[in-house]
């Protein structure tokens, strides 16, 4: 095809001269640049005035350096993109100010994104341009875009408070503009009102670390302090895991009891009945005939079962080795409550194979009548005890981790409108850029 | 699963301790080992008196 | 494709849309009106002012499968920048428009609905929602442009306007409106908001510093 038309000639980065001071400006945004900050006296231009009108000077005010200098070049989601403007904004909540930065990156054909760093945590942003509609989220104000709900988290008046580069808008220092925040974590959606319109913008966590990786600048990005508005929660997935595994290992422990249980002898080694006259009082200390505890070391478990009836007595036992004259001393109180018989049950542990005996001294109360009671003693019978404290045991971790959840999102949401006031916490990062 | 070593490690040993607790015969049980209990408490039961008596026993009333 | 010679300089005309209504002249930029037979010159615009669209004429791409070749363009201005409006010739000689604002890129249609089915420009605010299609817009902004300029093949006559009202209105799912106040005929145009990668546009134009 012949070109009757002349092609469009490839655009060219204007250069110039600041009116202020006369350093060499440069706009790389191309056409899309209305206001430039000079780089060296800070002044503001107006980069469509054929002689680049001074609009705002730079007041005596701190100069601050980005983290990512003007003229970086990173690629973020494939495309390559120059930062060629930033600003400092700054709100204030319970009369304490609170600044980001925020950098606006360009590419000719892909358009502008933005990058806003606070406290070393980063979000990559871009305008968006469907509307969202007001959504419930039963307790704070939501609104809804692209099947997700979003939060209400902050609305503030953010004030610009310094600027350097370019910018495709109307900018001055002292600009300000109602900043509505709602957040989804990882995302975070805003809206941003002046007096001609409602700019919507939905922003994503980014880490430190993938913001240097993207522009390849030296040495580390900030630590990230606090738990920022839209901050991926490491939890949920951990937090649900840790329950499935503790699901696991109580499993585990139910069917290591249940074999305990079946592998456990349970043998009984001695039973006897015996039958007191009450009027005597306390019994005098008797010892039983002597029995065989065969087998491994183990536990060996008495019980008494009484006919005690709104009563209550005392028994103190030795179980004694025949041979070697080791004993294992103890008492029990076994009363009558309610209904049901009046029994109870002590497990002596780790006893070794032996021949035993052993004594019992009943302490009663003197009453007419008898004291009819059984004495039943059993080798080798597992501690339901131990079953319940390694269940709790279990169950120790993911509750720590759920309290850990639970925290992370008192933190984030402290930051928020509707976190205490920050007036009482002083001990926490909230101090200024 | 292998994302939780930790608590895994943890889980098993739990479970490790209350096998080896009912293998052993553990109890909770207090219990007063007493060594040497001579031989004539066999025939004189009352004369048997623990070293170590913790227990305030019951002797009666409240 | 036709071929004539502008009746200004003399200068070859080729067209690359056979639906052509009006053309500018690439070399004098007379505005010529395209009749049966020949070309009738009514008009001239000044130089359009430096932009930084990285589309141009001849460029191509695609819109939801379908190819299209930029043959024109009209250029506006207004407080807070320019925008263009590419007009497009799709492979079945259909027309379209990407509207091109800071690389925010759209792609819409001139609506079948005319006439008494618009609202008259009095009764357009900020919030008033419309229907059409079946689909809820509602205004978004309105806008008060200057027309700056034309380029190449347009489907109406449209050059040498004074001030333009625009009613820009959104709908769910990226979907875009726009009411042009410029006749007395109000247009309406409906459309979609797109992303650039998903025009797959060829022969773009450059830029110093990237390649």
């Amino acid at each position: 095809m012949s070109e009757t038309v002349p092609p469009a000639t490839a655009a060219k980065v204007k250069g110039f001269n600041c009116p202020q001071c006369g350093a060499a400006v440069a706009l790389r945004g191309f056409e899309h640049t209305l206001t430039v900050v000079c780089v060296q006296c800070l002044s503001v231009l107006d980069a469509k005035d054929p002689n680049y009108q001074v609009l705002q000077t730079f007041q005596e005010r701190e100069r601050i350096r980005p983290l990512i200098p003007l003229g970086s070049r990173g690629k973020l989601h494939g495309t390559v993109y120059e930062v060629i403007g930033f600003q400092e904004r700054t709100i204030h909540v319970d009369g304490m100010p609170y600044s980001w930065h925020e950098y606006l990156l360009f590419n000719p054909f892909q358009g502008f994104r933005y990058l806003s760093q606070y406290h070393g945590h980063w979000n990559d942003i871009n305008t968006v341009r469907s509307v969202p509609e007001p959504a419930p989220t039963g307790g704070k104000p939501g609104v809804r875009l692209l099947g997700e709900t979003y939060r209400h988290f902050q609305s503030a008046t953010a004030e610009t408070t310094f600027v350097m580069g370019e910018f495709p808008w109307q900018v001055r220092v002292g600009d300000k503009a109602a900043v509505q925040d709602f957040i989804a974590p990882p995302r975070l959606l805003s809206a941003e009102t002046t007096e001609s319109e409602t700019v919507w913008s939905l922003g994503e966590y980014l880490s430190g670390a993938r913001v240097w990786d993207a522009f390849q600048l030296p040495e580390s990005p900030p630590p990230a302090t606090g738990v920022f508005a839209n901050q991926p929660s490491p939890y949920p997935g951990r937090l649900r895991r840790t329950w499935v595994m503790c699901l696991i290992l109580l499993g585990v422990l139910l069917n290591l009891a249940i074999l305990i249980s079946a592998l456990a002898g349970k043998e009984e080694v001695f039973r006897q009945s015996y039958r007191h006259p009450r009027e005597l009082g306390t019994e005098a200390a008797f010892v039983t005939s002597v029995f065989d505890l065969p087998g491994r070391p183990s536990s060996v478990e008495l019980s008494i079962d009484t006919d005690l009836r709104n009563d209550s007595a005392y028994f103190s036992f030795a179980l004694i080795n025949e041979a070697t004259g080791q004993a294992w001393d103890f008492g029990r109180q076994v009363t009558h409550s309610g209904g049901g018989k009046a029994r109870d049950r002590a497990l002596v542990p780790t006893v070794p194979p032996g021949r035993y005996y052993l004594r019992v001294e009943p302490e009663l109360l003197s009453r007419s009548g008898f004291l009819n009671y059984e004495l039943l003693l059993r080798r080798d019978v597992p501690a339901a005890a131990f079953y319940w404290i390694a269940a709790l045991l279990l169950v120790v971790p993911p509750v720590f981790v759920g309290i850990g959840a639970v925290s992370f999102e008192k933190s984030r949401w402290q930051e928020s409108d509707y976190g205490e006031s920050s007036a009482a916490s002083e001990d926490e990062e909230e101090d200024e850029e | 699963m292998r994302q939780h070593p930790f608590y895994l490690t943890y889980g098993l040993i739990v479970l490790s301790l209350v096998g080896l607790a009912q293998y052993r015969g553990w109890s909770l049980l207090s219990v007063n080992e007493v060594k040497n209990v001579p031989r004539t408490v066999r025939d004189n039961p009352g004369a048997y008196r623990s070293h170590y008596r913790g227990f305030p026993g019951y002797f009666g009333g409240k | 494709m036709k071929t004539a010679n502008c009746p200004n300089c003399g200068a070859r005309i080729d067209f690359r849309w056979s639906s052509a209504v009006q053309t500018v002249c690439a070399y004098c930029r007379s505005v010529l009106v395209r009749h049966d037979v020949d070309l009738e010159r009514v008009g001239q615009v000044g130089d359009l002012p430096p932009d930084s669209s990285p589309i141009q004429i001849a460029a191509e791409g695609l819109y939801r499968q379908k190819p299209f070749v930029v043959v024109g363009r009209i250029l506006y201005e207004y407080e807070r920048g320019g925008w263009n409006e590419w007009h497009l010739i799709f492979s079945d000689s259909s027309s379209g428009w990407l509207s091109d604002a800071q690389a925010e890129y759209a792609v819409s249609f001139l609506s079948p609905e005319q006439g008494s089915a618009l609202p008259p420009a009095e009764s357009v605010h900020r919030g008033t929602k419309f229907q059409w299609n079946g689909v809820q817009y509602e205004v978004s902004s309105l806008t008060r442009a200057r027309y700056r300029g034309v380029e190449g093949e347009l489907p109406f006559q449209y050059w040498n306007k004074e001030e333009v009202l625009f009613a820009d209105l959104r709908g769910g799912d990226g979907r875009f409106a726009t009411i042009d106040y410029s006749e007395a005929n109000p247009l309406l145009f409906l459309g979609e908001a797109v992303q650039f990668e998903d025009l797959r546009l060829k022969n773009l134009r450059q830029f110093e510093g990237w390649s």
